[in-house]
C-alpha cells in the first residue's frame, strides 16, 4: 500500500493543506435561512449524517475504479459544502474538479484523504456549535 | 387573485430538483413563501412531476434544476420539459421559467443551458438574495 500511495503520489503530486482557509462560515447561510436557528442545527446535523457516507462511497469508487461517478460524487459534495460555507472543503473539491477526466480512478486517492481530514476539522467545528 | 374558499389552489407550484438535501431544503425555505414547493432528487422523477402537473393542468410555473443529478442529468431535463411543454402547445410567455441552480460556472454548461431556453442561470452556493433577484426579474414574485 505504502508503495501505491508513494506511486500515485508521484504521479499526481497531493494538492497542498488548504492553509489558513476558514473550517465553517455559517454567516451566509444564516442568512438565507432568514436567522432561524432551528433549521441551521437541522441542516448541520444532515452534514454529519450524510458527509461521511459520501466519502465511503468515494473511497469505494476508487476501489472500483469508476473515475465519472467519483466525479459526480466530488461535485456533490462541492456544492453542499458551498452552501454551509465549509470552505475548507469546498476548495479541495473544487481542486479534484480540476484534475483532467481521463485520468484514472486512484488519482482522486490523495484528495479523498485531504477530504477525510478536512470533514474531521468540520465535524468538530459543528460538535463545538451545539 | 386568491380563491378565497381554497387559498391553496391558486399558490404558484414550484418544483426543486436537487439530489443534495442540503442544497433542498435551502431552496425550499426560500421559495415556501411564494408558492408550494414540490421536491425531486433524480432527473427521471423530474420529469415524471412535471408531465403529470401539465396532465392535471397544474403546471409548475418555476423549476430550479440543478444539472449535476444521478441517471438523467439537468440539461436533459430542460430539454425534455420544452419538449412536454410543446407538444402540449404551451408556449412563450406561458412555459415554465426554469433557472439552473448549479455548481459548474463554465461557459459550455452556460451556454447549453440558455439554448434549451432556461430562464436564469445561478451558480452555487445557494444564497436567498441572488434566487430572489432572479425570481423577481422573471416577474413571479
Amino acid at each position: 500500500v505504502d508503495i501505491l500511495e508513494k506511486a500515485i503520489a508521484k504521479r499526481n503530486p497531493a494538492p497542498k493543506p488548504v492553509a489558513s482557509v476558514v473550517v465553517l462560515d455559517t454567516k451566509e447561510l444564516l442568512r438565507t435561512l432568514d436567522n432561524d436557528a432551528a433549521v441551521l442545527k437541522s441542516i448541520l446535523e444532515q452534514v454529519i449524517n450524510d458527509t461521511p457516507e459520501c466519502l465511503l462511497k468515494i473511497e469505494n469508487l476508487i476501489q472500483a475504479g469508476d473515475a465519472a461517478a467519483i466525479r459526480v460524487e466530488i461535485h456533490r459534495l462541492k456544492g453542499m459544502c458551498l452552501n454551509i460555507g465549509a470552505e475548507e472543503m469546498a476548495q479541495i473539491a473544487a481542486r479534484a474538479l480540476k484534475i483532467d477526466k481521463s485520468e484514472p480512478a486512484e488519482t482522486y486517492g490523495v484528495t479523498v484523504k485531504l477530504l477525510i481530514e478536512a470533514y474531521y476539522r468540520l465535524e468538530k467545528e459543528i460538535k463545538k456549535r451545539k | 387573485m386568491i380563491n378565497i374558499n381554497n387559498p391553496g389552489e391558486d399558490k404558484m407550484r414550484i418544483l426543486i430538483v436537487e439530489d443534495d438535501n442540503i442544497g433542498a431544503t435551502m431552496l425550499k425555505s426560500i421559495l415556501s413563501p411564494y408558492g408550494q414547493c414540490d421536491m425531486a432528487v433524480t432527473g427521471t422523477d423530474a420529469v415524471e412531476s412535471f408531465s403529470r402537473a401539465l396532465k392535471e393542468k397544474k403546471a409548475y410555473s418555476l423549476v430550479c434544476l440543478d444539472i449535476m443529478l444521478p441517471g438523467m442529468d439537468g440539461q436533459s431535463v430542460l430539454k425534455k420539459i420544452r419538449e412536454m411543454e410543446n407538444q402540449n402547445g404551451i408556449l412563450g410567455l406561458d412555459t415554465a421559467k426554469v433557472i439552473m441552480i448549479t455548481a459548474l460556472g463554465d461557459n459550455t454548461n452556460i451556454l447549453e443551458a440558455f439554448r434549451s431556453q432556461c430562464e436564469a442561470y445561478i451558480v452555487k452556493p445557494i444564497r436567498k438574495d441572488k434566487v430572489l433577484e432572479q425570481i423577481r426579474a422573471l416577474g413571479i414574485a
